[in-house]
């Protein structure tokens, strides 16, 4: 009898997007609350998936729920769809979709990244779905869920200023380096996930919709495009990007894109490449957008 | 993304576009977006209300649909979804004919401090939805927009709705983020979306 | 170097998949049967099937195999499974009165209405490595049970075997708390609103069902940890072990089709009852109850989650094991185990925003000195 059972699991196979349709509608009642309030984190039933807590499962549930036959998807970690988390992601969206997949940024209608957004200027018609470990921002001046919701609700933000600046007193600045909090809509503070500074600027007034989800935390967040999204700062101590002046990419040269610091053991010399993989392809074929998100203005 | 012609619903595809369809509007308030092609019933309001109902409502949640008199709706989005009917005042979702006045809306949950997810979403029904100015001469409402979702602001328009309703959909927010968020449903399938975010003015033309 | 092309990601897992059978495979053994894990690693499968939340003894031996023994790994396999397992029927409220018990301890009295049962239990076993069990084979373990059974009575008992339950005697004294009624409909009018933790997000303060539903899933060493600091001194409540029992309970539906009720067949599971300090809610100082219940044969987590279930009822949270969200929000071994292995993961667009945050600081430090 249990061989039957392991039999007929064995040629069984899963719904359309792994999960369930109970589960799919859920995720997308909270997504669309979470558009509807900008940076504001909604609870919801997180599922179990085949991936452990705390690999993208937030992300990828909302990919799932997002996904359609005529999607195409592009799943990235560290900038890089090559990273084996990246591949092991995709491989499951694709083994139970069968939907395209792309590497490229552009033919994309949907990307999950993990830790970056892609240099070049994402479009309105693509969404792109942030993993995230930590969705509050304020956990790293209050432990407990119950008390930061309070804090939220009651818009009261000192304890995080408080932070800020004593940083500032101890360090001569502000020394987060990636999740660097920011101001969602004049309402929320939120976690921007844990991409670099360099991409949080990108968040502002795009034309893209953002989802963001943290599975092992429960909590979905969105910026609908057009949103207004500051990053905290002070008069005096302005929010800066990662500095790169000086350095370029070792194979494509870009000197406006996001850099992984290398050392090459053979040479024993530390180099530089591009962080976002697709976007140092297209610009040695020649075709990264010319005006894109990169910037140069550090 | 057309939807096909069809009688009857599938759970998984149809469910998965006409939620991306409302995602979309729901990002971009002001933006129209057609549930064209399912057709199960011969009401056009009936249809689109189901069509919705059947992607977002299951048997976690509470609806109400304001003033159905023969309670058919009620009774079909009951049993094809296992949403469970309730009094406004709970309601997850609200269904209701915009053309008339609607004021049991300002009943509506509008969420807490620590939870204003918890707000109910309103489905309304209006003849047409606009994104050009109509014909003078028609009985029209000319809403402004702005807020997250819209590049600066944003006029539309819309046909046969009830005053008073636009009353309430200015009003609802004043405690944002508090408040309710409005799928507006039109005659052509159109549908559009007014989040709680969103700041609304309006202007009736006669 | 640094890019790394995506067949070679997916080569990469594909190999590193068949290595994980080589290091499985490659001391030569005989291939573990499934059915042996079933039952001879009895604990271990009880273990996965709490922790995976999933009361499913093949598919548990099944999951240790493919973890090779990793109990973690293995609950986590389970429950992943579990998560594509359709939800038919909800069982109805289970008696644990009617357990067919194969052991039964109060550690509170000397002799108890039915009798202690000191059942399967290595507690007053002396652990001494046992050598013998290295020559056990086949025919010495069917010689040990047709000796075992001998004489045994094997068939079923008479009638329902069921023994009442320590707790209530003393509750019928008025000695003991009453089961607190369920404090409000939350949902405001659906009748079977019993929180589900596994649809519902858990917003703290977390009732009681969710608390528990919570702890029969979670991970034992946490659960361990965090009840041991209560019971060392990191709180305060002095349990004594009211009941422990081990057995069998039959699990009911309600008949699809018409009345009546349906029985499905019988679950392992461990209760603990412990009794702790006195308190004088309703004005009459009663003692106080903390309940704890998981699949299978798990001593230590019945009476770990007992220690727990009463720890959280504390109005006023002043230690660890009190407060709720500290406790239900690290328990989980999914999720833990998760988060822990995911520093495995590169980190080094993060490290490299650090890495700039650390330069620029010794940069202004430097210039300052």
């Amino acid at each position: 009898m249990i061989k039957q059972i392991v039999d007929s699991r064995k040629d069984k196979g899963y719904n359309f997007a792994f999960i369930d349709e109970q589960a799919k509608r859920e995720i997308r009642r909270k997504t669309l609350k979470a558009v509807a309030i900008p940076g504001y984190q909604v609870p919801f039933g997180s599922r179990e998936l085949p991936i452990a807590r705390g690999w993208g499962t937030g992300g990828l549930q909302i990919t799932l729920s997002l996904l359609g036959p005529d999607d195409v998807l592009k799943v990235i970690d560290q900038g890089c769809d090559g990273s084996v988390n990246a591949v092991n992601l995709r491989n499951l969206v694709v083994e139970t979709t069968k939907i395209a997949t792309t590497l490229d940024t552009e033919e994309a209608t949907i990307i999950q990244t993990r830790h970056r957004i892609p240099e070049e200027k994402m479009t309105g018609g693509q969404i792109l779905v942030l993993q995230v470990p930590y969705p509050e921002a304020l956990r790293i001046v209050e432990p407990s869920e119950a008390k930061t919701r309070v804090m939220h609700a009651e818009m009261d933000y000192s304890k995080l200023w408080v932070y800020l600046y004593e940083d500032i007193v101890r360090w001569g600045g502000i020394t987060i380096g990636a999740r660097y909090p920011a101001m969602v809509n004049k309402r929320y503070i939120m976690d921007p996930s844990p991409i670099p500074r360099w991409d949080v600027p990108k968040l502002h007034m795009a034309d893209t919709l953002y989802l963001f989800g943290a599975g092992r935390e429960k909590r979905i967040y969105a910026i609908p495009p057009h949103t207004e999204v500051i990053p905290l700062e002070f008069e005096d101590h302005k929010f800066r990007v990662e500095d790169f002046s000086g350095l370029s990419c070792g194979r494509c040269g870009s000197t406006s894109s996001f850099l992984d610091e290398i050392f090459d053991d053979s040479s024993g010399q530390k180099t530089y490449l591009c962080s976002d993989t697709n976007y140092c392809d297209r610009r040695l074929t020649g075709l990264a957008q010319r005006k894109g998100n990169a910037r140069n203005d550090r | 993304m057309n939807l096909s012609v069809r009688g009857d619903f599938d759970p998984v595809f149809d469910a998965q576009k006409i939620f991306r369809l409302i995602l979309d509007c729901m990002a971009r308030p002001g933006k129209i977006n057609y549930l064209l092609g399912i057709h199960v019933f011969a009401e056009k309001e009936d249809n689109s209300f189901y069509l919705i109902a059947r992607t977002l409502l299951d048997n976690e949640i509470y609806f109400v649909c304001l003033d159905d008199e023969t309670d058919s709706l009620t009774r079909e989005i009951s049993l094809s979804t296992g949403a469970i009917q309730a009094v406004v005042e709970q309601a997850d979702f609200i269904f209701c004919d915009g053309r008339k006045e609607q004021a049991d809306l300002y009943l509506a949950k509008p969420g807490t401090p620590d939870s204003p997810d918890q707000g109910a979403t309103v489905i309304m029904y209006v003849d047409g939805l606009l994104i050009e100015k109509p014909d003078v001469g028609e009985g029209y409402a000319t809403i402004g927009l702005s807020g997250p979702g819209i590049d600066g602001k944003k006029e539309i328009w819309i046909a046969g709705i009830h005053h008073d309703n636009l009353h309430w959909l200015a009003l609802q927010n004043r405690d944002y983020p508090l408040g309710t968020d409005t799928i507006l449903v039109d005659l052509e399938g159109g549908i559009m979306c007014i989040p709680r975010s969103s700041s609304v003015t309006w202007e009736v033309n006669r | 170097m640094g890019y790394v092309a995506v067949k070679g990601g997916v080569e990469a897992i594909e190999n590193a998949e068949e290595l994980l059978k080589y290091f499985r495979l490659k001391g030569g053994s005989k291939p573990i049967e499934v059915k042996q894990i079933q039952d001879q690693l009895r604990l271990a499968v009880d273990k996965v099937m709490g922790e995976g939340s999933l009361y499913a003894p093949y598919y548990a031996a099944l999951a240790l195999k493919q973890a090779e023994g990793d109990t973690i790994e293995a609950s986590f396999i389970l429950r992943a499974y579990r998560s594509t397992v359709p939800r038919n029927h909800y069982s109805l409220p289970v008696d644990t009165t009617e357990m067919h018990i194969i052991r039964r301890i109060s550690a509170a009295f000397k002799d108890i209405p039915g009798g202690q049962v000191l059942g399967p239990t290595r507690d007053y076993t002396q652990r001494l490595l046992d050598f013998e069990l290295a020559e056990e084979d086949e025919e010495r373990a069917a010689c040990f049970l047709a000796g075992f059974l001998e004489g045994l009575e094997t068939g079923a008992p008479e009638g329902p075997v069921t023994f009442s339950k320590v707790i209530d005697l003393l509750r019928e004294e008025g000695l003991v708390e009453e089961f607190q009624a369920k404090q409000q409909d939350k949902t405001g009018g659906r009748e079977d609103s019993v929180m589900d933790i596994t649809r519902e997000t858990t917003t703290f303060p977390c009732p009681r069902e969710g608390r528990l539903q919570a702890m029969a899933r979670g991970e034992i060493g946490g659960m361990l940890a965090i009840a041991y600091s209560s019971m060392r001194g990191y709180g305060d409540i002095h349990p004594t072990l009211g009941e422990l029992r081990v057995g069998y309970v039959p699990l009911k539906i309600p008949h699809p089709r018409g009345t009546g009720e349906l029985y499905l067949g019988r679950v392992l599971v461990t209760e603990a009852e412990v009794i702790a300090r006195f308190a004088d809610e309703d004005g009459t100082p009663k003692f106080t109850v903390g309940y704890g219940l998981c699949f299978g044969h798990n001593e230590l987590k019945a009476v770990s989650m007992a220690i727990l279930d009463r720890t959280m009822s504390a109005v006023e949270p002043q230690m660890p094991a009190e407060d709720q969200e500290f406790v239900l929000s690290h328990i989980d071994g999914i999720e833990s185990s998760g988060f822990a292995a995911h520093w495995k993961l590169p980190h080094y667009v993060t490290f490299q925003s650090d890495l700039d945050r650390l330069r620029s600081t010794q940069k202004r430090k430097g210039e300052k000195n």
